[in-house]
């Protein structure tokens, strides 16, 4: 039997034929919380895209699974129907597709055994609620105009209303003010609450510890320079906080040299 | 040739004849029948076909994929065929709807005809009028304001003649009306004109639904001209037909006039639509908005001429021109040719256009939440017509059009030899 996991091995990733990623290895349970920090340009959104299929990050060496299923071979719509979720750092926007019909096409498309439309609404409702975002959003074109905050609360919207298996979160808490981080915070909560989204295991990729006060991680990765440089417990991202990445970096520098 | 056998030619029968003739049995026919006072004479109907045949279509060949050649279409043409017109304007609502047959409707066609449409320099407007065979005059008394538009529908489904119609809209001062003209099957060669006269205060919405059949050849002129503080606003969905070529203008005669122009068209398999726009302001103090969405797939092949006019001494204008164009195939194409006259100082005029294909960004998001690439396309297309459809002043007019340009935005079954 297989384990079940969103499992990374040995992943190496090209952008336009520069090597970004070289060499990832990372397992993410069901129901776990991983932390990747890393500095910018680190690659940590490139392992977010390549997870995800984007079509201009190449795999060129290493294997995606999720539940044993090889997430590599699929198309990325594929990848979402085997039950994974990205919440981008910066969402696309689609003019004239409103939020309403957007969710409901991607819930049939993810969930097609599902819920009949007054308990499909009701549900929407719920986690509108959760996130505490107005209703009349859902008319709204999907991103078009969103301010930075409402973008990243309607990616919690849709992960919350397509409770995937496993989730990367893509800097999600960057550019929130306080009171939106909580509503971000309290809807992955309640997502982990549901009998839908019990199972879900999350990849967070952060810059800062105080969203794992929100969403506490059972570990922390650091990525420098597409390498995981280090791995440890809750306290690693307060250490990174505190000192920031320069002992890392020169820990690497080291390792090589 | 004898006129009763040349009646019977004219009227009946399938097959293309050479234009002319048709012209001339034509004409013949209405010598021997009809009224003892025409709504044109036998001299404007020759003087219009003459302009046929001199004029070029304006524009040129548009595009180098583009199948129709301009110089050829109505050289021949099917037989005429009646149309038969159907619509629902109430005398009870105020509407006054004539034919030129029933009292006060040729009178109606003789004062305005060539008023908003100057057919002498429009080659398909002339030979529109050339074969007019039954007008339509729709008019609102003035100040009367009619709540339920009004649906005139063109239908010839199946048919395989030619048809020219003709339709006339008088609102008079502070009458407000919405027409619908839903034009489907429309036979194979379908030619008119379509001229409003909207007087000063008035407030007209014109709604064309184009559904041709698609083998159909559909040639259309549209026109009005606003007078003081009057409105027109222009909503033409071109949906059908294997040619369309559709020319819509508004001319603000009168200051606080406003002009507004909402069109778009989505060609796939190997549709060719070909519009033009023209608002011209005469005098200052008015305004006119012009959105343009044009979309092709497949073999679809399109141009858009926009054209805005302010003349000399218009000052205090205000203009406004986007158009927007969205290629689904490399085999698509759509030519975009925006023209701005200004000859006045004191003006605003705005304009602004975008060519591209599907943002591979936005195709990707979909995705990732799941929805397939061809799925994800066919939204994405129908969120580009969304603000043009959106303003379509009623609702199950929107409701057909989405479902329209949902079906069009369906993949195209693969063809046998790719
Ligand atoms: N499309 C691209 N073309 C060229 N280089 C790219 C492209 N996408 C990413 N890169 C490069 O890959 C490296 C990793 O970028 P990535 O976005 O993965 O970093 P990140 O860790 O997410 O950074 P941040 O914390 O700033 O979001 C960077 O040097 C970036 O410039
Ligand atoms: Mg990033």
């Amino acid at each position: 039997m297989v384990q079940k996991a969103l499992r990374i091995d040995g992943l190496r990733v090209n952008v336009e034929d520069k090597q970004i990623l070289k060499g990832i290895d990372l397992t993410v349970e069901p129901r776990s919380v991983h932390a990747l920090m890393g500095p910018n340009g680190s690659g940590k959104s490139t392992l977010a895209f390549a997870i995800a299929g984007h079509p201009r990050y190449t795999v060129t060496a290493g294997t995606v699974t999720l539940d044993g299923e090889d997430l590599l071979a699929l198309a990325p719509d594929k990848r979402a129907k085997a039950g994974l979720f990205l919440s981008f750092q910066y969402p696309a926007a689609i003019p004239g597709v409103s939020v309403a019909n957007f969710l409901r096409t991607a819930r049939q498309a993810v969930r097609p055994e599902d819920l009949p439309p007054a308990k499909f609404r009701q549900l929407i409702f719920e986690r509108l609620d959760v996130l505490d975002m107005d209703v009349a959003l859902m008319s709204r074109s999907v991103n078009d105009g969103f301010s930075g905050g409402e973008k990243k609360r309607l990616e919690m919207l849709q992960l919350a209303v397509l409770a995937p298996k496993y989730a990367v979160l893509d800097e999600t808490d960057s550019g929130l003010d306080i009171d939106a981080l909580r509503a971000v915070g309290d809807s992955v909560a309640s997502l982990r609450k549901s009998d839908e989204g019990r199972e879900t295991g999350l990849l967070v990729i952060t810059h800062y510890p105080r969203i794992l006060q929100y969403i506490a991680a059972d570990h922390v990765h650091v990525m420098v320079d597409g390498r995981i440089v280090k791995s440890g417990g809750p306290e690693l991202a307060h250490e990174i906080e505190r000192e920031g990445y320069e002992n890392l970096r020169e820990e690497v520098a080291g390792g090589v040299g | 040739m004898a006129s009763a056998s040349t009646s019977a030619d004219v009227f009946q029968g399938n097959g293309r004849v050479p234009t002319r003739a048709l012209f001339e049995a034509f004409l013949e026919e209405l010598d021997g029948s009809r009224q003892a006072t025409p709504v044109i004479s036998s001299e404007i109907r020759s003087e219009a076909f003459k302009g046929f045949e001199r004029l070029d279509a304006s524009g040129g060949k548009p595009g180098r994929d583009w199948k129709h050649d301009y110089t050829r279409i109505g050289t021949d043409i099917p037989l005429l065929q009646r149309s038969t017109v159907k619509h629902n304007a109430h005398a009870a609502d105020g509407v006054r709807f004539h034919t030129p047959d029933t009292e006060g409707g040729a009178e109606f066609v003789r004062t305005y005809l060539g008023r908003a449409v100057h057919w002498r320099e429009d080659k398909f407007a002339s030979l529109a009028l050339a074969f007019l065979e039954k007008a339509i005059v729709i008019a609102v008394p003035a100040a009367v304001r009619v709540e339920q538009p009004i649906d005139v529908k063109y239908d010839a489904s199946g048919a395989t003649g030619s048809s020219f119609p003709y339709t006339l809209v008088v609102l008079e001062p502070g009458a407000e009306a919405t027409v619908v003209e839903n034009a489907f099957g429309g036979g194979a060669f379908s030619c008119g004109i379509v001229e409003a006269i909207v007087g000063d205060g008035a407030r007209l919405n014109y709604i064309v639904v184009q559904r041709a059949d698609a083998q159909s050849t559909v040639l259309m002129n549209r026109g009005a001209v606003c007078g003081q503080d009057a409105s027109c606003h222009w909503y033409l969905a071109e949906l059908g037909g294997a040619l369309s070529r559709s020319v819509v203008s508004t001319r603000l005669e009168g200051r606080g006039a406003s002009s507004e122009i909402t069109a778009f068209f989505f060609n796939d398999g190997d549709q060719h639509v070909d519009l033009a726009s023209l608002v011209e302001h005469a005098v200052g103090d008015s305004t006119s908005r012009t959105t343009i969405k044009s979309a092709a797939k497949d073999r679809g092949q399109g141009r858009y001429l926009g054209n805005i006019r302010i003349a000399e001494n218009a000052n205090g204008s205000d203009a406004a021109l986007r158009d927007d164009a969205l290629l689904l195939s490399k085999t698509a194409h759509i030519d975009s040719v925006p023209a701005l006259e200004i000859a006045s100082n004191d003006v605003k005029a705005f304009h602004g256009a975008t060519v591209g294909s599907i943002d591979e960004e936005e195709l990707f998001y979909a995705q990732s939440r799941g929805i397939e690439r061809t799925e994800a396309e066919r939204m994405i297309a129908l969120g580009f017509f969304e603000p043009a459809l959106s303003v379509f002043p009623i609702e199950p007019v929107r409701d057909l059009l989405r479902m329209q340009l949902t079906e069009k935005a369906r993949p195209a079954a693969p063809t046998a030899n790719g």
